[in-house]
């Protein structure tokens, strides 16, 4: 049995990996989906003074309260930011570390400096951005957009510190592009290879300290593509040599 | 598949199911353990302003954004003053409505009226030192020396505001359409000095009551720690 930790992107929650759970719970694993303080179900808890070291906060504490080790940790879009520098506090925990059409900063950077969507500031709140776009597939949006939240700015703006370089950690690395394009941010359309996620596509696929995949999905991935995803994610700990060959 | 919301105590967090959570995934059902604010995984969100209704919040929050229904609510201790302000919320999305040797308030009652959290009326060892919003921890006892100080490692201050707030119960339980289950711990004897014991007095009063099921678990008040399978058994007969 092993546990996984799935880190949500921006304006969301925990319930993106709705679909993803339950294929790994019924293989024996243990799945923690927190949701990030100031958006989803946490809502309420936003203030000025959440940032991305509260996020990254959030994360090592069910970590470190759940007493996890061997953990394969999961970013999803901004959870890219997350998980980065989640992995710089308890590298040791972590066992193999994944970006599912993530943010991959290197030491320094916010997700402004990597040409991330900014939001609309909310009126009156500017320490609050909306979502710009709505999701761009057509799985269950209505149920989606009715739980898109504001997420707080300061998460954007703030830089993620790594002590290490992320290819000198002895956990695996692995990135999962969606193939088929995302449609809201940059004004990427479907088979434009253009921005930050395929930038992150470019610097992994041909570096051996990386497993890429390409998954025929959009950005929406978790609500596309719950089964390819789950089977990533579970031969990682119950095969010792991939069953599909990262491309 | 039965869909589960548990919610831990006071001082605690969600990681006081990590027994229980993997004995519910392997049969097919789903697990939800929301750490309450303030405490646990979510201690970095403390603050005087967390109050029984950022915990109310907080578990109704995750019935919507979850789109969760037919749910078997569960409250342990504390919890039990949480999933009464749930129920009065959310009484259409909850099948089963379970007070695990917890708190069962009726409208307007506190943890604190309820006599709960020991002597509020004894000096707070914290006031003066701007620490008084917060409350220290009851000491609990477990079964190991190891599970002792894992758990002491990861138990803390709660907000005094969470044994202040009364809930409010627009109807009273027993007139919802869920069940209502009650389950005693056993192991702890009522209190010899004439204390109240929140626990004891909600036995008493569901214990001959058509409206409840009354259950029995001969351990003390860790019960998800103590007896994690006879704990998911008995869950798992009532859904």
């Amino acid at each position: 049995m092993a546990s996984f930790v799935l880190v949500h992107g921006a304006w969301a929650g925990g319930f993106v990996w709705k679909s993803v759970r339950p294929l790994l719970w019924s293989a024996g694993h243990a799945v923690f989906t927190p949701t990030l303080t100031g958006v989803g179900e946490r809502v309420h808890l936003g203030t000025p003074e959440t940032n991305l070291s509260t996020h990254i906060e959030d994360v090592v504490n069910v970590i470190e309260y759940e007493d996890l080790r061997d953990l394969v940790l999961v970013g999803y879009s901004y959870g890219g930011m997350v998980v980065t520098g989640v992995v710089d506090r308890v590298p040791d925990r972590t066992a193999h570390l994944v970006y599912l059409d993530a943010f991959l900063p290197n030491d320094g950077q916010s997700i402004y400096d990597l040409g991330g969507s900014s939001g609309a500031p909310v009126e009156g709140e500017d320490w609050r951005t909306r979502r710009q776009r709505p999701p761009a597939t057509g799985v269950a949006q209505a149920a989606r957009m009715a739980r898109i939240t504001t997420h707080p700015r300061g998460c954007f703006e703030e830089k993620v510190r790594l002590s290490v370089p992320l290819e000198e950690r002895p956990f695996t690395r692995t990135y999962i592009k969606a193939g088929l394009g995302m449609m809201m941010a940059g004004g990427q359309g479907p088979g434009e290879r253009r921005g930050h996620f395929w930038e992150a596509a470019e610097r992994t696929r041909n570096d051996p300290a990386w497993r890429y995949y390409e998954i025929a999905a959009t950005h929406g991935a978790p609500f596309e593509a719950p089964l390819v995803i789950a089977g990533i994610l579970r031969q990682l700990v119950e095969m010792a040599t991939p069953l599909f060959t990262p491309a | 598949m039965a869909m589960f919301v548990l919610v831990h105590g006071a001082w605690s967090g969600s990681y006081r199911w990590r027994k229980i959570r993997p004995l519910l995934w392997s049969k097919g059902h789903e697990v939800y353990t929301p750490s309450l604010t303030g405490l646990g995984e979510r201690r970095h969100l403390a603050g005087p302003h967390v109050h029984l209704s950022t915990h109310i919040e907080d578990v109704a929050n995750v019935f919507f954004y979850e789109d969760l229904s037919g749910v078997v609510l569960l409250g342990h201790s504390y919890g039990g003053m949480v999933v009464t302000g749930v129920a009065d919320r959310l009484p259409e999305r909850i099948a089963h409505l379970v007070y695990l040797d917890a708190f069962l308030p009726n409208d307007g009652d506190s943890l604190y009226s309820l006599g709960g959290s020991r002597a509020p009326q004894t000096e707070d060892p914290s006031a003066g030192s701007g620490q008084g919003w917060q409350v220290p921890p009851i000491q609990r006892r477990f079964a190991t020396p190891e599970e002792q100080a894992w758990n002491e490692a990861r138990r803390g201050p709660q907000s005094r505001a969470c044994f202040e707030e009364p809930v409010r119960l627009s109807v009273p339980l027993e007139e919802r359409p869920f069940t209502r289950t009650y389950i005693k711990a056993t192991g702890d004897p009522r209190p010899a000095d004439g204390r109240r014991s929140g626990f004891w007095e909600a036995a008493d009063r569901t214990r001959n009551d058509p409206r409840w099921r009354y259950r029995e678990i001969d351990c003390g008040h860790m019960v998800p720690d103590e007896r994690p399978a006879e704990l998911v058994a008995l869950l798992l007969e009532l859904a």
